[in-house]
Parts: structure tokens; C-alpha cells; sequence
């Protein structure tokens, strides 16, 4: 059965181009664009990877990431950490927070595809 | 260090007249020993052998000592300093400085650049972090370069591309262009239309302050305050000042002179000399009023040690900074951000009573600081302001640490320290860890 990778992302050509990328290297791709609920996606559906970016509307991804290490149900999930902004601050809160992979945009395919593969063991 | 090139000068100056050593010797009333140690600059010179020296070469003594050598050696020791130089190159430096006078001056001039430059970094750098539209209008841009360039990855791969998403992913590509390009026009409309100056980026009070120090750094505080500053008003650092820096500036030197009529800087240094650093004891011995005492203390403690061995802040019932002289870049916030458990708060509900504790602060590998603060009725009788000051506990070698001082925030938001009753808001960092303190009704 092939791995599931949930991307949670609100540009719409970026998640088409990541699933597409994703979905020829043989993962099942779902997507969220909202980060109030993004939670309550990921604990009705744990999937084996989340790609994660840190601006979304309703919540950022440093706080639904620090929610889901908190949910004891879905903690482990790895999470591959995406933002626009490559400073060190926001690094060191990405780790801190318990981010898995940190990847600044914009990021190219081939490491997307290495750290995704990388993160599902 | 000054005249340490004096002698160097002499000499130039005594083989121009063509006299021997001991012809000027003589002529000056010293021994030709002590000159030759002279103007070998192994010994300083000043005011009446500076002068007898001077009218035996017959030129003005400020031509043996116009203490630019000073500022030149003092200039490439700040550069060697930067660049980690060692002891043997920075014992070299009066030797360069005097063969090579045309070099020493064009490393300083670059020297000068290069900070001009990097205080353009830091304020570009502060703006990027604190300036939401912009911040804003950089992620559209670079979240449409993101697209672009994954997009474009696949069509080029040389992978096969089912027809249906060939023709998708092109008209992705003439989307996100077509965004790229107008957030970009959008983006250098907005820079250029908000870098006419440099300053400005600032906040008034980040202004304010920065042209404060650069001007203690240039003439001193007790210069400032005798309004030697002067001079240097329409200088380069004032050019680009926003009306409200401007506004904030002129408040800072107004009570800085206040300060100088009403306790002059000549009277108080005996004091501040004498309690060793204390700020409890100098306010104690000083009779005076505790806010006045407090700022010629810092006032001294700026003149004997410099900007970087404290920060002091002034606050407003509000919270808001009055006063960010941060030398130990505590970054103490601002309003909601400023943590509540600093001393200075302790004595909000008693006015007048001066709070003295050692803190560290969460996160910062508990090095001890002593936080000197209290809130103090304004003189004119208009309300009350909040003073804090914060300087390093140093043991004998180096800052001190501690696990038993108050542990300090540095903002809700990003504090670790738990179970803390006065947070404000959840922390990211320690996720259910923590929690609000439970109050009892």
C-alpha cells in the first residue's frame, strides 16, 4: 500500500506541482489549505509524512505543528517544514518546535522528493 | 595613546631644521638622552617640554600634537580589534600608521564604509523582520517563484508528462508570472517610495537612540550635555531622521541637560567613583532625587564603561520604551511584550521603592544579570515612570551564572519558563507543558 503524504500548503499551484511530483514517486498526495482544521484533518486521517508550510490563513504552521506534538495520538507523524523566510530564528523555531525537516522557499524538487523519502524511513 | 606619534614628528621636524639631537636638546633645556627617548616615542610628552620642544623648532606646539595621531591609532585598533589581529600586529600599529599615513587613512575611510554599510544591513534586516506589508508582499513573491520554478521543473525533466497536465502546468506557469511580475512591480514601488532616507525604517525610538549613541561614541555624555553636540547636529546622522525620532532625540538631550543643571556630571562622579557601581548605594548617598540619581548613574556608568556593559530602559504607564539604551542587547520588548516579571514591575504598586535582583533570562544559559528597577512619580507631578537597570554579574573571570535568580521572559510567546502566573498568552515552545497557573477564586 503506497505511504500517504499530507501537504499542507494554501498556494494552489504549489500543492499541484508538489502532488504531481509526489504522486509520480508513488505516494497517495492529500491536501489541506486551512490551518485552523489542519489538525483535526491530520488526527482523522494520520498520514506517514506531513509537508507543513508556516504562513496559512486561520493558524500558522508553528502553531498546528506544536499542537500536533502535543496530541499524543499523532506526535510522531514526521513533519517536513516549509516557509519563505530562511533565517536562523525561524529555523531554530522550527526544530524547537519539533519540526522534522526544515526546507526554506523556493526549494527544488528533487529535495522535496530526497527529504520526503528520507522522512518515511 | 595620544602623542604617542609625537616623536616621531619631532624627529621629522628637528632633521628638516637640520639640528642634531643634542642642538634641540639643548635649545628645549633637556638632556639628549630624554629626547632621543622622545622621539623615539618611548616616552609621552605634553604641555611645557611639548611647548619648549615646539618653540625650539620654531612652530606651534599643535603641530607636534594635534591629537589626530589619536584618533588615527585609535581608529586602526578598533579595525584590528574587528579582525581578530594579534598582539605582535596591533603592537605594529603606530609603526604603520607613521610609514604609511596615506594607507592608515584609506583603511579607516574603508572602515567607515563598511559600517555605514552594515548598520544599512541591520536596519533593511530589522525592517524585513518587523514590517508586516512588507513581509507580506516578500512571501507572495517568493511563494510565486516557488511555484514557478517547481512547475517548470517537471516540463523539463525529460520525464513524460500526460498532455492534460502539460497544458495544466503551462497555464500555472502564465499565472504565477503574471503575479510574480506585478507583486514585484508593487514591491519596488512601495521600497522606492519609502527609501528616501535611512533612519526612518526605524522605529522613532530605535532613531532616537542610535543617534544618541553615535553621539556619546563621538563627543562623550559630558560633552552632550555642555551641548558640544552641537556641532554634529547637521551632521550625516541626523539626515533622514524622522520628525518623531527628532522629537524623541530632543527629549532625551532636553533631561540630559536638566540633569546637568541640577546635578552637574562634575559633582557626581566623586560619588559614583566612591560606591563602587552600586546604584542602591549611590541613590542612598546622594540624597537625591531617586529618578535623578538613577539617570546620572547611568549617565556615569555610560562615561566610565561604556555602551555595551549595561541597558536601561525607561517605561511609560503603558508599557511603552521611553528609554532603549540595550548595550547587553537584553531586547526587553516593548508594551505586551515586556516581561512582567522584571523588577521593575515589583514596585508598581509602591512608587518610590527601588527593586534590586539578580535575573536571567529563560533560554539564555543563565547568565546572571543584577536588574535594578522601580516606578517613580514624574517630577512635573503628570503621572509615573517606570526605571530598569540591567548590569552584568561578573565573577573573576567572566559573567556569572546562576540557577537561583528570577528567571526572566523574553516574551510570552516565545518563553519557556513554566507554570509562570502572569503569563498573557501560550507559548510555542513548550507546547502543554505550558499552561496558565491555576487562580483561586
Amino acid at each position: 500500500m503506497a505511504k500517504r503524504v499530507l501537504v499542507i500548503e494554501d498556494e494552489p499551484n504549489i500543492i499541484e506541482a508538489i502532488s504531481f511530483i509526489l504522486s509520480r514517486d508513488g505516494w497517495t498526495v492529500h491536501t489541506h489549505s486551512d490551518g485552523e482544521t489542519a489538525n483535526m484533518r491530520i488526527k482523522a486521517t494520520p498520514p506517514d509524512v506531513i509537508i507543513l508550510d508556516v504562513m496559512l490563513p486561520g493558524k500558522s504552521g508553528y502553531d498546528i505543528l506544536r499542537d500536533l506534538r502535543a496530541d499524543q495520538d499523532v506526535s510522531g507523524i514526521p513533519v517536513l517544514m516549509l516557509t519563505a523566510r530562511g533565517q536562523t530564528r525561524d529555523r531554530e523555531l522550527a526544530e524547537e518546535l519539533g519540526a522534522t525537516k526544515f526546507m526554506s522557499k523556493p526549494f527544488s524538487n528533487a529535495e522535496v522528493l530526497e527529504n520526503v523519502r528520507g522522512l518515511a524511513g | 595613546m595620544a602623542g604617542t606619534l609625537t616623536g616621531t614628528r619631532i624627529r621629522d621636524w628637528r632633521l628638516s631644521r637640520g639640528l642634531r639631537q643634542s642642538d634641540l636638546a639643548q635649545e628645549a633645556g633637556i638632556s639628549p638622552s630624554y629626547l632621543n627617548l622622545i622621539e623615539h616615542n618611548r616616552r609621552r610628552i605634553g604641555g611645557r617640554i611639548l611647548n619648549k620642544i615646539a618653540r625650539a623648532l620654531d612652530i606651534d606646539p599643535a603641530q607636534l600634537s594635534d591629537g589626530g595621531e589619536a584618533v588615527v591609532l585609535g581608529g586602526l585598533a578598533d579595525i584590528a580589534q574587528r579582525n581578530s589581529l594579534d598582539d605582535l600586529e596591533v603592537g605594529r600599529l603606530e609603526a604603520f600608521a607613521t610609514q604609511f599615513p596615506g594607507w592608515a587613512q584609506m583603511m579607516l575611510d574603508l572602515q567607515g564604509t563598511i559600517s555605514a554599510l552594515e548598520a544599512r544591513i541591520q536596519v533593511l534586516s530589522d525592517r524585513l523582520a518587523n514590517d508586516p506589508h512588507l513581509a507580506d508582499a516578500l512571501h507572495e513573491v517568493i511563494s510565486a517563484v516557488t511555484a514557478i520554478r517547481s512547475t517548470a521543473s517537471i516540463l523539463v525533466t525529460g520525464e513524460e508528462v500526460d498532455a492534460e497536465w502539460r497544458e495544466r502546468f503551462h497555464r500555472n506557469i502564465y499565472q504565477d508570472s503574471v503575479r510574480l511580475a506585478e507583486q514585484s512591480r508593487a514591491l519596488v514601488s512601495f521600497l522606492e517610495a519609502s527609501d528616501d532616507g535611512q533612519t526612518h525604517l526605524l522605529s522613532s525610538l530605535d532613531e532616537a537612540e542610535r543617534y544618541f549613541s553615535a553621539l556619546v561614541d563621538a563627543v562623550g555624555v559630558d560633552a552632550l550635555e555642555s551641548g558640544a553636540e552641537n556641532r554634529m547636529s547637521n551632521g550625516e546622522l541626523v539626515q533622514g531622521m524622522s520628525e518623531a525620532g527628532r522629537f524623541r532625540f530632543d527629549r532625551i538631550m532636553n533631561e540630559l541637560r536638566q540633569d546637568e543643571r541640577l546635578w552637574p556630571m562634575s559633582d557626581v562622579a566623586g560619588l559614583f567613583g566612591a560606591v563602587a557601581g552600586d546604584l542602591g548605594d549611590f541613590v542612598i548617598q546622594s540624597g537625591r532625587a531617586v529618578p535623578l540619581a538613577i539617570r546620572r548613574f547611568v549617565a556615569c556608568q555610560r562615561l566610565a564603561n561604556g555602551a555595551k556593559d549595561f541597558s536601561y530602559f525607561e517605561i511609560d504607564p503603558t508599557g511603552e520604551l521611553l528609554r532603549c539604551d540595550d548595550g547587553l542587547q537584553i531586547g526587553l520588548g516593548s508594551g505586551a511584550d515586556i516581561c512582567p516579571r522584571w523588577p521593575v514591575f515589583d514596585g508598581a504598586s509602591q512608587p518610590g521603592r527601588l527593586e534590586q535582583r539578580v535575573v536571567h533570562i529563560a533560554g539564555r544559559d543563565k547568565v546572571e544579570y543584577e536588574a535594578i528597577g522601580g516606578v517613580f512619580p514624574e517630577q512635573n507631578g503628570t503621572g509615573i515612570r517606570g526605571y530598569l537597570l540591567i548590569l552584568p554579574v561578573t565573577g573573576g573571570e567572566g559573567p556569572g551564572t546562576t540557577d537561583s535568580g528570577r528567571e526572566i521572559g523574553p516574551g510570552c510567546r516565545i518563553c519557556s519558563v513554566q507554570n509562570c502566573d502572569m503569563r498573557r498568552e501560550p507559548s510555542l515552545l513548550a507546547a502543554a507543558a505550558i499552561v496558565p497557573q491555576a487562580t483561586s477564586l
